[in-house]
């Protein structure tokens, strides 16, 4: 298959992407509040299209609407606010021209819920603070510590790394060392706050980094303290059994048309396969042909060129069939043609985006899914157009959206129906990294199946995958192997000794 | 003395000749029809070159196939609660106009797939039945109707709308009557709804019809108490129970309830070591007269002179008024004294629908004190509100012609009225009939406009089945179909622009939330019952109730003719369900036919009358069934179930069994089931029924081991002395014993509190994708459940006693079924369940011949997408209801049940990622969850502390089978009879 070239740089657009992935992954983090917590909830609805003061995304920014426009209307329009374009009312005509035609989804809340809202949005989508119950005092650094603020790190996973490079925001690493623990929490809780009291160290980051503003964050003193002790250890959490689940790919400074190292392998695997149907069918054409002068032609006296080739040609048959017959039913290195040209190098390679970004359910359900079209406006209503295929594929998503049809994915790592694979169990509970079993799929444009997802395949790692076994109070129950543990019998726990090979851990 | 079991007549009747049981064994499968080459086999060497040049051309042409390309759609706009792959759970409410049932509606990818009881309902906790387990692939039914329809025709709302709306408006100005005609309506706002329709339509006549009235009930407490209601009864606070053909258990009233409540009283443990005692009088032999301690042979026309008979025994003791009564032979002294022992801690009801008949259970139980405390008069049971009468009437209006429109929501008289004929012709002539049914049916088909109604797991409404008890009915999904709840449809034709689930809300707002204490903003008042789907509104009632007394009389009982006593079996009601093929495949609990209704008929009375099992007769010259000889059943009577014979049903229920409505006895204007004079003849055809019961023949070994109270109280291991003996030597084996490091998993079943309800089987089949295959099939003994319940008969056939046994894979540890596996798709797992890899099968049958249970089921055939097998699984909306976690087996493998492993599974797998233990009950298998009388416990029995190990520890436990050393990890508790005290 032909591919064109593109070439890569950085985009202006990213710095925006990145703000609205932040945006949205608040939707997850957020909800550690009482009080309003439900319309806080409710609110995360809207979340994909609107804000509240922070500038328009699909929908308006709304911040003040409340002042704006009449509760009642307000309630009218969330419900179905296609009914009230049909029915002509001027405000709700205006506001839907004004953004690009596009539908506001009517939505299926009570009009309690909806006053909730409301009342958030004019509370300008502030939770009032808990009384945070603290009951250990908390020392820069302990190991609950590091791993709290390596979870509450996941918001800021979208614009910063420790000690991998400048995203939208600066590397955090060592910056626990450069600046005081006070200025950082007062940085973190609300950075504009500080720009605009002229506060020097913040405005020259502000205008180091393209006067992109830093989100204020709702966190309590001791949960940004717990980020800083995370920041602090390099964003490790000292304990040897973690996996980590950082990529470690070098980030590809926008070297163009160059196919990574997955890419490459992939490829000639591909071809591999395909030139040896080649051979198989130009030996097999031979094999008849000596075949036919061995037997009625007798043209070439030489006999031993016939059984040269005779042997030739059964050794490479006989290598097809073997290649082909063991993959029967798997679809190793199965690339095929998605309805958008999505490239996996672009957001999860070069703008690091976490998987579980788009692929949120990974850890919930047995299902990694494919990201709702929602998921992709969270980012790409401000990002309009690649710098590869230009507005042509963005597209197409807006086309979906438009016309209410759904994109059909192709899926590529299949396994058969008598199968029953469970993400959140290898994802949540295994902590193994998506690249184990999907490959490096950052390296690729176009995603293939790498490994074979054979059962051989799958048991070889049941076998030998020791299963952090200490850490986990379920464990617990398998008395008799923490008592072999204890007395040194067994080593580790692997997979398979808590039941991972059983047929009925698959098949049911 | 040994007892004697016996399963069907033909071994029975060879227990009597040969005094055991012939060890001749029959056959499993005995497949008639097929030629003598066929039985032998006939293959030759040119049959093996045919077979392996077809074999290699078929790889040849496979591995040159490319893998379908599979797409994965996402959704655009993720609704918040819905992540794919993880189930979400909606309280609601299953109330079909005869049984009530608070349900959880399981629905993945928002489609709902099962559905469970509701713990939180006091009424029916978290029980249900099988019609309950049943109804969620009714929403699946290809029957249903996709559009409303106008004389036969497609039609749309908005016009539909217009032609009704105007009618109804033109016989509102001519004061013309339109009769509106519901089944029980037990919903409030519903009542509500109807009662303001009638106030926008003044001419509307309202009138609530039941298939199976229980009318007889509300008058005689009306001429007793003043109060046309039916007291809620509690089972569970009496110590003797006395049923005159009340199928309690099975379809009477509160079906679930009163199961929960039965049980809770026969449950024996080291703390609890009394039993409720339980006498049944009655015709035919019901689910519920099966598990009587006592049970007494009764023709319909002699119920009301046995129960004249017992009140004038109990009032002699008691001092009371005694009327002339007429003479029955029936012996009532043991259940008097029985009853005058425990007085105010009994409880004797009658479900005939005789006002003579209810008023002496009234007088009887108020001779005994039992108003107040096992039967209260303070919490009415609001179902079956309808009266024959009333029906009676509205015919005669509508062919004097003062009616002129007829609107029928939930209910189908052409078929199961009475006076089906009379009443078809009465309608033709109306100007207007429209039905809400959801399925074309008989009355729906006369109909000129039908408005197709929600199916319940689509729609909004509430429910008070007793009064208090509140529930609520929530969609669990959107329409599937172009339909409308029928309560939108009144709204609009009313002029409202409001949606009923508005409507429902603001009624709750401005009714119910103000009748409360417990919550002080509706919104969270509203949430909350949602969620929880119940509340229990407390608020005080009126206890008072004075008895008056009445006179009471008794039929003369009849001798001479065959009298008829018509039941609902508690697969098919009433009829509702005739479309359903798990309903119509599930095995009877009593007789355990399926596909059919025939004629049960007793012993002597078929030996008299020449009569073999599966002749066929012709009852009153008309009906033409088949014969099933029956135990148990009252010389002289013969049984026939309703609910089947439809013309118009659907695919599945078509011309199944007979219609015989029209049989019913009507006394004194009330519609009554039992008591037909009938006459019935011999014909000379035959017609084949579909038995499960002789398939598992277990040819005589110490399978149900049994004891009674008395016994038991001496040596709770009475009967149980075998499994002493077993204990012994049981650790003698050739097998290494098996060792597990985490789980064990194990499942314990009382046979004392089982009642044989049927529920758990399509429980099973609903949660483990399990197929429908048809009458044929079934009859080759080719049922694919996964669970069987036996049943056993013992001592005299005329009325013998019935024992039943719910079996499903025994999980052995020594498993004989793993170790003749040629391919080693048998396999124990560490957690010691006996595991099936249906992709290694190849169906060679040895584990099945190896199975001493016989619970492995082989797919002879593919049972999905295959025209043979015309079911939910041929069609794309059948489907619908399969379980995503469960593989749909294909043809040649051979399947069991797996202790619901993707249940142990998920809940495993849910506390990992809690980083918890898991809890003991937190896993329940479908069987488990649902039992309406939870005899079915389950848990790990490596803990301790376990509920399966606590109940287990008793000397009741044994295992099936034990002899054998199999080593079950399901084990059973023996039966205990609660009689000769």
């Amino acid at each position: 298959m032909m591919r064109k070239k593109f070439t890569n740089q950085n985009r202006p657009g990213i710095a925006g992407l990145f703000l609205f992935l932040f945006l949205f992954l608040s939707f997850f983090q957020l909800n550690l509040f009482g009080q309003n917590e439900q319309d806080a909830k409710n609110f995360n609805q809207c979340k994909a299209c609107h804000t509240i003061g922070g500038g328009r995304l699909v929908g308006p920014d709304l911040k003040g609407i409340t002042k704006k426009m009449p509760e009642e209307w307000l309630i009218k329009f969330i419900k179905n606010s296609q009914a009230m374009v049909k029915a002509g009312d001027p405000a709700a005509v205006k506001v839907f021209n004004e953004y690009n035609k596009i539908p506001m989804p009517s939505h299926n809340l009570t009009d309690a819920q909806i006053k909730g809202i409301l009342l958030y949005i004019k509370n300008d989508g502030k939770i009032s603070q808990p009384a945070v119950n603290k009951t250990s005092s908390n020392t820069l650094g302990s190991l609950t510590e590091i791993k709290k603020g390596a979870k509450l790190f996941n918001e800021c996973k979208a614009c910063h790394t420790i000690g991998r490079g400048r995203l939208v925001g600066p590397d955090l690493k060592g910056v626990t060392k450069k600046l005081s623990e006070e200025w950082l929490i007062k940085f973190i809780r609300n950075s504009q706050a500080m720009v605009k009291a002229g506060d020097p160290k913040a405005v020259k980051i502000f205008n180091e980094y393209s006067k992109i503003p830093m989100p204020a964050h709702n966190l309590s003193d001791n949960q940004i303290k717990s980020i800083l002790a995370f920041i602090n250890n390099d964003g490790k959490i000292p304990q040897a059994t973690t996996v980590s689940s950082h990529s470690t790919t070098k980030i590809v400074e926008s070297s163009g048309p160059v196919l990574d190292e997955t890419e490459i392998f992939i490829k000639n695997q591909q071809e591999g396969l395909e030139n040896l149907s080649i051979a198989a069918i130009v030996m097999g054409f031979l094999l008849i042909i000596v075949l036919i002068d061995l037997i009625f032609t007798h043209y070439l006296k030489a006999k031993w060129v016939h059984y040269v080739i005779l042997l030739a040609a059964l050794w490479i048959l006989g290598e097809w069939t073997y290649t082909y017959a063991t993959r029967l039913g798997r679809q190793q290195y199965y690339q095929p043609d998605q309805p958008i040209w999505f490239s996996h190098k672009v957001h999860a390679g070069q703008n690091k985006i976490d998987c579980q970004y788009c692929h949120f359910t990974a850890d919930r359900s047995m299902h990694a899914g494919i990201p709702p079209a929602s998921v992709c406006m969270n980012c790409h209503t401000q990002v309009k157009e690649g710098k590869r295929t230009g507005k042509k594929e963005i597209n197409k998503i807006y086309a979906a959206i438009k016309n209410n049809k759904p994109i059909k994915w192709v899926q590529v790592h299949n396994l058969p129906d008598f199968v029953y694979f469970n993400h959140k169990q290898h994802v949540k509970v295994g902590k193994l990294d998506c690249k184990e079993c999907h490959g490096d799929v950052a390296q690729m444009d176009v995603v293939a199946q790498v490994k074979t997802l054979s059962m051989g395949w799958c048991l070889d790692c049941h076998r030998t995958h020791k299963v952090q076994f200490t850490n986990n109070k379920f464990y617990g129950q398998y008395k008799k192997l923490h008592e072999d543990l204890k007395s040194g019998k067994i080593k580790d726990v692997t997979v398979k000794m808590i039941g991972g090979a059983d047929c009925a851990s698959c098949h049911y | 003395m040994e007892k004697i079991y016996w399963q069907s007549i033909e071994n029975y009747k060879e227990i009597q000749k040969e005094g055991v049981a012939s060890n001749e064994k029959t056959p499993e499968f005995a497949i008639k029809g097929l030629d003598e080459s066929e039985l032998k086999g006939k293959s030759s060497r040119r049959d093996f070159l045919k077979m392996m040049g077809f074999s290699v051309s078929a790889v040849a042409l496979v591995s040159s196939c490319q893998m379908p390309v599979r797409k994965a759609i996402p959704l655009l706009n993720r609704p918040k609660d819905l992540i794919p792959g993880v189930p979400n759970f909606y309280a609601s409410t299953f109330f079909d106009g005869d049984e009530f049932c608070s349900v959880l509606v399981k629905t993945r990818e928002s489609r709902p797939i099962k559905i469970e009881g509701n713990e939180l309902c006091p009424l029916s906790q978290s029980g249900t039945t099988a019609r309950v387990q049943a109804s969620v692939l009714n929403l699946y039914d290809d029957a249903r109707l996709k559009n409303p329809l106008k004389n036969s025709e497609k039609t749309d709302w908005k016009s539909l709308d217009k032609e009704v709306t105007k009618k109804l408006n033109g016989f509102k100005d001519m004061g013309k009557e339109v009769i509106f005609m519901t089944s029980t309506i037990i919903s409030p706002t519903t009542t509500k709804l109807i009662g303001e329709f009638i106030q926008k339509f003044p001419n509307v006549k309202w009138l609530q019809y039941d298939s199976v009235p229980m009318s007889s009930i509300r008058e005689a407490n009306k001429k007793n108490f003043n109060k046309a209601i039916i007291p809620f009864y509690n089972f569970d606070k009496a110590d003797v129970i006395v049923g005159f053909n009340a199928d309690f258990l099975g379809t009477w009233l509160l079906p679930v309830t009163f199961s929960k409540q039965f049980s809770k009283r026969r449950k024996l443990s080291k703390s609890q070591n009394n039993m409720s005692r339980f006498y049944q009088f009655e015709t035919n032999m019901s689910m519920t007269g099966s598990n009587a301690d006592y049970r007494y042979q009764i023709r319909p026309s002699e119920e009301s002179a046995v129960l004249l008979k017992l009140y004038n025994v109990l009032s002699e003791k008691l001092n009371s008024v005694s009327y002339s009564a007429p003479k029955v032979d029936i012996k009532v002294d043991k259940v008097a004294n029985d009853l005058l022992n425990s007085k105010g801690k009994s409880l004797v009801v009658s479900g005939t629908n005789d006002l003579k008949i209810q008023l002496i259970v009234n007088a009887i139980n108020n001779l005994l004190g039992n108003y107040g405390k096992t039967i209260d008069l303070s919490k009415p049971i609001n179902l079956k509100q309808g009266d024959e009468k009333d029906m009676m009437a509205a015919i005669s209006s509508m062919e004097s012609g003062k009616a002129s429109g007829i609107i029928f929501y939930n209910v189908n008289p052409v078929y199961d009225c009475v006076h089906a004929d009379m009443f078809a012709k009465s309608i033709k002539n109306l100007d207007l009939k429209i039905s809400f049914s959801p399925i074309l049916d008989e009355t729906s088909k006369l109909c000129d406009y039908v408005c197709p109604d929600n199916n319940y797991l689509e729609s909004w409404n509430d429910a008070e089945p007793v009064a208090g008890y509140l529930s609520v009915v929530q969609p669990t999904i959107r329409p599937i179909f172009n339909t409308r709840q029928a309560q939108d449809s009144l709204l609009s034709w009313m002029g409202e622009d409001i949606k009923f689930s508005d409507y429902l809300e603001n009624n709750w707002k401005s009714n119910f939330f103000k009748r409360q204490k417990e919550y002080s903003s509706f919104d969270k008042f509203w949430f909350s019952t949602k969620q929880n789907g119940v509340y229990r509104l407390s608020e005080k009632v009126n206890k008072n109730f004075k008895f008056k007394v009445t006179k009471l009389s008794a039929d003369k009982p009849q001798k001479s003719s065959i009298e008829l006593a018509l039941y609902e079996s508690v697969s098919m009601g009433s009829g509702r369900y005739a479309n359903n093929p798990w309903l119509q495949e599930l095995p009877d609990p009593v007789t355990t036919a399926t596909w059919d209704n025939y004629v049960t008929i007793s012993l002597s009375q078929a030996k008299e009358m020449g009569l073999k099992q599966e002749d066929v007769v012709k009852v009153n010259g008309k009906v033409e069934l088949p014969v099933l000889l029956q135990p148990g059943q009252t010389p002289g009577t013969i049984g026939i179930a309703v609910g089947y014979g439809h013309h118009s049903a659907g695919k599945v229920g078509n011309g199944i069994g007979k219609n015989v409505y029209e049989l019913s006895n009507i006394t004194s204007g009330r519609k009554n089931l039992n008591g037909t004079n009938i006459n019935i003849l011999k014909t000379d055809k035959t017609y084949s029924l579909a038995l499960t019961q002789t398939h598992h023949v277990m040819e005589g070994r110490p399978i149900v081991r049994e004891t009674d109270l008395s016994s038991y109280r001496k040596d709770p291991a009475s009967g149980n002395e075998m499994h002493q003996e077993f204990i012994k030597n049981e650790d003698l084996s050739l097998y290494p014993k098996p060792e597990f490091a985490g789980f064990r998993w194990g499942m314990s079943i009382d046979l004392n509190s089982c009642t044989g309800c049927n529920n758990c089987i399509v429980s099973c089949q609903a949660e483990n994708n399990v197929a429908v295959v048809g009458k044929e099939q079934v009859k080759n003994g080719r049922i694919m459940h996964w669970l069987r319940v036996d049943r056993y008969y013992s001592d005299m056939a005329e009325n013998p006693a019935v024992f039943r046994m719910p079996v499903m894979c025994q999980q052995c540890d020594n498993a004989p079924c793993e170790n003749v596996c040629p391919v080693g798709a048998l396999t124990h797992s560490e957690e010691g369940l006996s595991q099936v890899a249906y992709n290694r099968c190849i169906g060679t049958r040895y584990c099945m011949n190896n199975c001493p249970y016989k619970v492995r089921r082989f797919n002879w055939y593919e049972y999905v997408n295959n025209n043979s097998f015309d079911y939910n699984l041929n069609s794309e909306l059948g489907k619908l209801v399969l379980n995503p976690d469960v593989t749909v087996r294909q043809r040649g493998v051979v399947e069991k049940c797996t202790y619901c492993v993707q249940r142990i599974q998920e809940k495993k797998l849910t506390a990992k990622a809690d980083d918890r233990e898991l809890k003991d009950g937190e896993v329940k298998t479908a069987c488990q969850q649902s039992c309406p009388t939870d005899a079915i416990q389950f848990g790990n029995l490596l803990e301790k502390n376990s509920k399966v190990n606590k109940t287990n520890d008793t000397e009741r436990m044994y295992h099936l089978l034990e002899s054998l050393h199999t080593v079950p990890t399901t084990s059973y508790l023996t039966k205990v009879r609660n009689i000769n005290a």
